[in-house]
């Protein structure tokens, strides 16, 4: 009987992950039941799906709305509420946690690094990564130095180097190399600075500063959309009401902010980035910022933890509707863009593996007074259009 | 709207620009881990900064924080950079009149805290004049 082949396992995983299939299950804060099933040739069905429809079981949305404070500061919706915020991270990863990565983990970093909680406990995303790139840094200088000795010993035997100096100097260089690389090692990897800090002050409990941290586009979607959230101005304490939203987010929209008041054009920015924000969503995708990747909206097919977002978006106005055929500042201004700013963003996305996606939103020429439309007539008036980029090198792409 | 005002004859500074000084300053602070972290909002200086030392450095580095809605241009890195009180030559090696000179005016450069909506801040280093490359 033959030995199998040794196979190629993964390292093993030392740092364990929550069941994020469990803690993800639902893919936004709503629970969704469904309506039982019509037999055709019995009509008490009919029945009992009426009766399952007008009386559900178990309703939709959570019986108290979650609440949102809208800061005109950050221009973003700030969650303070611990139940929301794993409520909303959880459904549908919106928002960010605003001294965090991406969820919102800032108080147990801090109560590791003032030594609260034990090295190894319930470590968070940003942690497993900083720790794997350590390692992988360590696994180099080790992997170099080695080189290095190896080379000294191979000019060593051929004569060109004298052994005796270099014997000493290899050694003195190896031993404290080493002599590192063993305190490295075992040394906790913390910042130094933490280090000092958990020094001076005793081990208390820490306070939570950071709270989750919605875009305009993320907070509009799940009180207009879903109808899950309930705004509160942080400046005056007072609720928003549901019709004054849109006129002040599109004002924040801006930089500097302009009043709620002002008239806005019908491609102001907030609308375009929402139209978009708002397709997206409705057909399943997990939409988040990209700065990081040069582009407007990153794509996840379930979510941040699960792989990596597959397409960046980029929002683009299209004015092809009669009305700004005159246009010149929109038709020149805004529509086009130098061959170099797309080829740069493109460059950037490939490198990370991303595709492109430049989104085109129909802007309609604008209304005498849009407040008697109500935002689901106003949002209906645009249409969007996707084109997939890719970049194709003849002497690559085969196929 | 109030953001628009302008706050006090010292500090000429709007409103907007200090909501970013303070979203740039928090970050640094907590996630960050920059230390001795302060804050500049005196008249000669275009926009507000924050100076502060990264978490393995020992020199003082300038932060400017921008957002990502704002449209920069060269001037406004122009006016930012003369208003940017000179670089003390701490750089060992070169002890010469001219070179020394030479990398004062070449040495000067920032962070620019790029805040967006969403709370992530992208910082980038920006110089002055060239920057010879580092060696591979």
């Amino acid at each position: 009987m033959t030995t199998p082949p040794p196979l190629s396992t993964a390292a093993p995983n030392r740092y364990k992950k929550p069941n994020y299939h469990l803690l993800h299950a639902l893919p936004l804060p709503l629970s969704v039941t469904p309506l039982p099933p019509l037999i055709p040739h019995n009509p008490l069905s009919l029945v009992h799906i009426i009766i399952a429809y007008l009386f559900p079981s178990n309703l939709s949305h959570p019986p108290s709305l979650h609440r949102g404070f809208f800061h005109a500061s950050t221009r973003s919706v700030h969650i303070t509420d611990q139940e929301t915020i794993r409520a909303f991270w959880n459904h549908g990863f919106f928002g960010k946690g605003n001294l965090s990565r991406s969820e919102p983990t800032w108080v147990t970093r801090r109560r590791r690094a003032l030594g609260v909680i034990g090295r190894d406990e319930a470590l968070t995303a940003e942690e497993v990564t900083e720790r794997r790139r350590g390692e992988r840094k360590e696994f180099k200088k080790e992997r170099a130095r080695l080189e290095k000795e190896k080379r000294n010993r191979q000019l060593a035997e051929e004569g060109k180097l004298t052994l005796e100096g270099n014997e000493d100097q290899e050694g003195a260089a190896s031993a404290s190399s080493s002599s590192t690389a063993r305190t490295v090692h075992f040394a906790p990897l913390e910042p130094p600075s933490s280090r000092r800090r958990s020094l001076e002050r005793p081990v208390a409990d820490v306070e939570d500063i950071e709270h989750l941290q919605l875009t305009l586009e993320e907070a509009f979607f799940l009180s207009f959309g879903l109808g899950v959230l309930e705004l509160t101005d942080a400046d005056t304490n007072k609720k928003i009401p549901q019709k004054d939203i849109l006129q002040l987010f599109r004002g924040h929209m801006h930089f500097p902010p302009q009043s709620p008041q002002s008239s806005f054009e019908p491609d102001d920015p907030f609308m375009l980035s929402y139209v978009v924000y708002h397709h997206f969503r409705s057909l399943g995708w997990v939409v988040k910022p990209g700065v990081k990747f040069a582009v407007d909206y990153l794509l996840y097919n379930r979510g941040p933890v699960f792989s990596h977002a597959e397409f960046g978006v980029l929002i683009l106005p299209a004015y092809s509707h009669p009305h700004w055929a005159n246009d010149k500042s929109r038709k020149e201004g805004k529509e086009l863009r130098p061959w170099h700013w797309l080829h740069s963003i493109n460059r950037v996305s490939s490198q990370v593996k991303k595709t492109v996606i430049l989104v085109f939103v129909e802007v309609p020429p604008p209304l005498d007074d849009d407040k008697e439309i109500g935002v689901v007539g106003l949002l209906a008036r645009y249409s969007v259009r996707e084109v997939a980029l890719r970049r194709w090198l003849v002497s690559r792409n085969r196929d | 709207m109030s953001t628009a005002e302008a706050t006090t004859p010292t500090d000429p500074h709007p409103q907007y620009l200090h909501n970013l000084l303070q979203i740039v300053h928090t970050n640094l602070q907590h996630q960050a881990d920059w230390h001795s972290l302060s804050t500049h909002t005196s008249p000669s200086l275009p926009r507000p900064l924050i100076s502060g030392i990264p978490p393995e450095g020992t020199k003082q580095e300038w932060v400017l924080p921008v957002s990502l809605r704002e449209k920069w241009s060269l001037r406004k890195w122009a006016e930012v950079f003369d208003a940017l009180p000179e670089m003390d030559g701490d750089e060992g090696g070169d002890e010469d009149d001219d070179g020394g000179k030479e990398k004062e005016k070449e040495g000067k450069k920032l962070m620019m805290g790029v805040v967006s909506d969403d709370s992530t801040v992208v910082y980038y280093v920006v110089g002055e004049g060239i920057i010879k490359p580092k060696q591979n």
